[in-house]
């Protein structure tokens, strides 16, 4: 990886050599572009972002770190057309387990609510979660005649994966009432919350 | 010892005004003072506010100051008065007086204080005005512009509010200044952009407006911060028309386009596309570098001037005969439609 250094720079110094360093860039090489100012962070990232470049941002103290792993962009020739539309929200790299049909603890019928009123409020979120994972009694969530389905199927079409667990509904007898997303076992369930950044269990 | 009056101002000088959108928030909620005699206030976002004495005269206030956009102390007082005065011009007003304003560090010699306060003094005279006073107050960047008074009669008070489908647009300055400065402060680019911004932000918008004046215009406002499309738009939004602006035919300074490919596009730029995009409507053949350059923050930038068809090619002649050298008809103004700027 290509690593420039623009700490200290003034704006929109930090702007010019990221675009510099990128047109020097092999396709396949990735650049870090290290910043200490929020506004030329902000800047470079607008720029990026409107150019079709993705990027990831971490920050430590006061310096930025962004690094951009695939500019295979012609920088040239990027068409306006993008800058027409609005991006699809962002996913992040977290799933959400459904261990139960509930948030929190105290009234059941409110925790019930809750659940619902947060699948509804996900899908207004930029940054969505790749999955959503339903075991136990969380199954409830995507059986028919389920509140939540309608939201849930927003969050499908934005590209979530909705998981249930095959073995769970089986225990129910409720795999007839199976309404939306796709069912799967514990190896797959497994799988993405160990290779999540971050799983929410609720 | 010479200074360079660029260098003390602050890391990331991504130029010094609020966003429109944050200034908004702040203004959101302030109590609306009405009075018979207000025939302009902040409601459209004008250029300045204009008072009503009597049938014959209304006063029209405003002020504008800001940190060191060039190098030299004379040509920055010059700068910073011709922007403040420029809001008087944009609504077609005669400049009566003005007062400084003034941020100057103690540890500076005054002698740069002194050439600042020439700059000012200088177009001040020009523009027929006189200089009555003003305030100082220690700080460590130096600021400096002015608040000026002029006057207008009632019935030919130019707004930004009078815009007719039909109108032609005329922009009577070039855009880059922004970027021109910019580079300048990061050493980047050639000293002739950089020179071609400076006479550009120095030159007076009296004689364009004298020119609206006589073709009995209704309808401008100028060019600064917000950068053409801002400025645009809320013509457009005060107006309740949409407008067209056609990005190829937009003057720029010279080689501004090669800094903006470089990347030497300021914060501010940034700031402007933010506040504009959603009313905005960018056809897919406009370039981001044109983007950009429509959305660089002018520093007394030229006026946009709402032209009646029959009028703009006499008028377009006059402004480069008056020394507006590179005046262009940049878009026109259509009936109000879903996007407020539409840009191809």
């Amino acid at each position: 990886m290509k690593t420039i250094d623009v700490k200290g720079l003034k704006c929109p110094l930090p702007l010019i050599e990221t675009k510099k360093a990128l047109k020097q860039l092999p396709n396949n090489e990735a650049l870090k572009v290290i910043i200490d100012n929020e506004i030329s962070k902000n800047n470079v990232i607008r720029f990026l972002t409107d150019n079709g470049i993705k990027s990831e941002i971490s920050k430590n103290g006061n310096v930025f770190e962004v690094i951009v792993n695939n500019h295979n962009v012609d920088l040239e020739n990027v068409e306006a057309e993008k800058y027409c539309t609005i991006d699809p929200p962002e996913k992040d790299d977290y799933v959400i387990l459904f261990g139960k049909d509930r948030l929190g603890e105290g009234s059941n019928d409110l925790g019930f609510v809750l659940a619902g009123a947060l699948l509804n409020t996900l899908k207004e979120m930029d940054n969505l979660p790749q999955k959503i994972i339903f075991i136990n009694s969380g199954i409830n969530f995507v059986l028919k005649g389920s509140p939540t389905l309608l939201a849930l199927n927003e969050l499908e079409k934005a590209g979530v994966e909705l998981i249930t667990c095959g073995t769970c509904l089986d225990y129910f007898d409720k795999t007839e009432e199976f309404a939306i997303g796709r069912i799967s076992n514990m190896y797959e369930i497994l799988e993405s919350m160990t290779k999540a950044g971050k799983v929410i269990n609720i | 010892m010479k200074y360079d009056l660029l260098n003390l101002v602050e890391q990331g000088g991504c130029s010094a005004k609020l966003s429109a959108s944050e200034l908004q928030k702040a203004l959101d909620g302030l109590p609306k003072i009405k009075n018979k005699n207000l025939l302009v206030d902040i409601e459209t976002h004008d250029d300045a506010g204009v008072f009503k004495i009597n049938d014959d005269y209304a006063i029209i206030q405003t002020t504008d100051f800001f940190p060191p956009v060039c190098s030299d102390a004379y040509d920055f007082g010059q700068i910073a008065a011709a922007n403040a005065l420029s809001d008087v011009y944009a609504m077609g007003g005669q400049v009566l007086t003005a007062l400084n304003i003034v941020l100057f560090p103690a540890k500076l010699p005054m002698e740069i204080l002194k050439e600042i306060l020439r700059g000012g003094h200088d177009k001040v005279i020009e523009s027929g005005g006189v200089i009555v006073g003003g305030h100082t107050i220690a700080d460590d960047i130096p600021k400096y512009g002015l608040a000026v008074s002029g006057w207008i009669h009632p019935d030919n008070i130019i707004t930004n509010s009078d815009a007719k489908p039909g109108d032609i647009l005329l922009l009577t300055k070039p855009l880059g200044t922004g970027v021109a400065i910019a580079a300048k402060k990061v050493e980047l680019g050639e000293i002739e952009t950089y020179n071609e911004a400076i006479e550009t932000m120095k030159q007076l918008n009296m004689h364009a407006s004298d020119i609206m004046i006589k073709h009995k215009v209704k309808c401008a406002t100028d060019i600064t911060g917000f950068g053409l499309l801002g400025h645009a738009l809320k013509l457009a939004q005060a107006s309740e028309v949409s407008i067209k602006i056609d990005s190829q035919q937009v003057p720029a300074l010279n080689k501004t386009f090669e800094l903006i490919e470089m990347g030497c596009i300021p914060g501010a730029a940034f700031r402007n596309l933010e506040f504009v995009e959603d009313e905005c409507l960018f056809e897919n053949s406009v370039e981001y570098n044109s983007k950009m350059l429509l959305v660089d923050a002018q520093t007394s930038g030229g006026l946009l001037i709402c032209s009646p068809p029959e009028a703009v090619e006499t008028m377009k002649k006059e402004l480069i005969a008056k020394g507006y050298e590179q005046t262009a008809i940049v878009g026109k103004v259509i009936d109000k439609d879903d996007k407020s700027v539409f840009i191809s």
